[in-house]
């Protein structure tokens, strides 16, 4: 589903944000990428769905070469993205039910179909009683969980999430990792850049650990050695 | 693991079509959210649901697609509009602008069309020749050689003033009859008024050579020269609307584009999620072409009515001075015609204001 071949991403100002990086993520497959900030988990993220372009090497999505995509072929391989944010992107000039709504907007669903989904949707980040109020009411953590929804509310192909819990008490981190899970089950190829290491260990799935641009182990965490 | 396999073992042919084919209708995604459990009351439920939508995007996919899509449009337009009238002030100033703007040329135009009427109606302009007869020439005379001129075939028709009724006129118009009764005799000359069939310069002319070579005329004379200068001053009218509606036009583009610029950085936050989402750059201009539309909209509205309103500020003063020159004009008002003209510029213009002003900004706003 994703595939990187020795990409590399240099940025403007000479720093180094990805290494020759070679990747393959199975159709279905849930991962996670953990390393220290700054070791370019973003980075790696932000060229799957291109917003950023890599400097060298290249990048397949959904069978798809990102390098030949048109201009106006990239909103039509955002849509089979799902992306949880870092700074969780939300819209405070509308409610909560509205901001979970964008992206079904977006693909053309019908009005009837947005309300199902978006409810849907929300009850499962818990915040279906919560779905008038403005985003800008709303704490750290309901506000990552807004995100959330809105990244799969439309039932993307691809899920990537960038500190999906980094605002959450445990509980609720573990609860939103279940839902992932669920999501994995169902069929969803799944990217998870996370420092949460404990989380990840219980989790059970393939690691993937950056350092400085660069993939220093692949594989699942079995004791506390394998996360540095 | 194996439980997983399977689940991939399974989901793998749907989640295929859904994927490679890259979805672009949403009801094909619907698929792989049956396996999924939990919430677990609200799976079945929707599962219907989405199968539902499914069927009925199989038997009649492209009504669906413009249903949705007729459906998106109102909702843009309707956001686009209350976005306007969110910030009266801001937006009055904008439609101000257009309404000025535009009412200018319609002003213009409407002056131009009544002169018009005026330059047409035969009443008042049509090409006359005036034969001042000659002192001898009896009031008998006079009606035979009215009456040979009726018959000739270039001549629509002929009337006969004689010496005493063109007295009486001059002394109802002029208020120099005390002056004339001084006088031992009545100076005028009899005068037979001419009006041609054809009233074009050439056959005018020829006419009046014609006319002057009968017995018992002392002077013909051909008052058209008014009528000329008249023409020329409208055809200089029509070129300077043309100017000034092009003029005009670049300042509704202008000040369109401008507010929708400012529109588009006040909404750049929107603008990047909206694109992190997938939607498209006809998707992200989409609100903007809409807010052009009713800014262009209002402005043609408010336009007609000051058009309007200039009409009946001027109407009054046209008709009196119509009536001093004998005439019955009156100025016509600014029909629908205008009006719709105004609002269809205004719409066009406010659309091609705001696409041209966001087009390569929203480009820019790359996430």
């Amino acid at each position: 589903m994703i595939v990187f071949d020795s990409v590399s991403k240099r940025f403007p100002n000479g720093h180094i944000g990805l290494d020759n990086i070679n990747l393959h993520l199975e159709r279905g497959e849930m991962a996670f990428l953990t390393g220290h900030s700054g070791a370019g988990k973003s980075t790696l993220l932000k060229l799957i769905m291109l917003m950023e372009r890599p400097s060298s090497g290249h990048i397949q999505v959904g069978g798809h070469r990102l390098a030949r995509l048109r201009r106006a072929q990239i909103p039509a391989l955002r849509r089979n993205i799902g992306v949880v944010f870092q700074d969780h992107q939300l819209l405070f000039d509308r409610s909560v039910f509205d901001n979970v709504a964008i992206p079904l907007l977006v693909a053309g669903f019908d009005e009837d179909d947005v309300g199902k989904r978006v409810r849907a949707s929300l009850d499962m980040v818990g915040l279906l009683d919560k779905e008038k109020l403005n985003p800008l009411s709303l704490s750290g953590g309901e506000r990552q969980r807004v995100g959330i929804a809105r990244a799969v509310v439309n039932r993307p192909a691809v899920l990537l999430a960038d500190e999906p819990t980094g605002n959450l008490d445990p509980d609720l981190s573990a609860d939103i990792m279940q839902r992932f899970h669920n999501f994995h089950q169902a069929g969803m190829t799944i990217l998870i850049a996370t420092h949460d290491l404990d989380l990840v260990r219980r989790m059970g799935h393939r690691v993937i650990t950056l350092e400085k641009g660069r993939l220093i182990s692949e594989g699942q965490l079995v004791s506390e050695g394998d996360a540095v | 693991m194996s439980r997983r396999d399977d689940n991939r073992g399974s989901d793998k042919p749907p989640r295929k079509a859904a994927v490679t084919t890259w979805r672009k209708t949403p009801p094909s995604q619907s698929v792989p959210e049956s396996k999924k459990k939990p919430p677990q009351k609200k799976t079945p439920g929707r599962k219907t649901a989405s199968r539902g939508k499914a069927q009925k995007g199989h038997t009649s996919s492209a009504l669906g697609h413009w249903k949705i899509l007729i459906a998106l449009h109102r909702k843009v337009a309707r956001d686009a509009l209350s976005r306007i009238l969110e910030t009266p002030l801001a937006s009055l100033v904008t439609v101000l602008v257009l309404g000025v703007a535009m009412s200018l040329p319609a002003a213009l135009s409407m002056t131009l069309d009544n002169l018009r009427d005026v330059a047409g109606s035969s009443q008042v302009t049509s090409v006359r020749v005036s034969l001042y007869l000659a002192s001898r020439i009896t009031d008998d005379q006079a009606s035979r050689m009215r009456e040979d001129l009726a018959s000739d075939q270039a001549i629509k028709r002929v009337i006969y003033i004689s010496p005493s009724q063109g007295l009486a006129e001059f002394e109802k118009y002029s208020g120099l009859g005390e002056a004339l009764r001084l006088l031992d005799n009545n100076p005028l000359p009899g005068v037979l008024e001419v009006e041609p069939k054809d009233s074009s310069p050439l056959a005018v002319s020829n006419l009046k050579n014609r006319l002057i070579r009968m017995g018992g005329v002392d002077e013909v004379r051909v008052d058209s020269d008014w009528l000329k200068r008249l023409n020329a001053m409208l055809t200089l009218g029509d070129r300077i609307l043309t100017g000034v509606s092009i003029l005009i036009f670049l300042a509704v583009l202008l000040a369109v584009g401008n507010t929708i610029r400012l529109l588009v950085v006040n909404r750049k936050d929107e603008i990047r999620v909206v694109k992190l989402v997938g939607g498209s750059d006809g998707f992200v201009i989409l609100p903007f072409l809409y807010s052009g539309f009713w800014y262009g909209l209002l402005g043609g509205l408010l336009a007609s009515v000051m058009a309007s309103a200039l009409w009946f500020a001027v109407s009054g003063p046209a008709q009196e001075l119509a009536s001093l020159y004998q005439s019955s004009f009156r100025p016509s008002f600014p029909g629908l015609e205008i009006c719709l003209t105004l609002m269809l510029t205004g719409m066009v213009m406010g659309v091609l204001g705001a696409f041209l002003s966001s087009w390569r900004q929203l480009r820019h706003i790359d996430p």
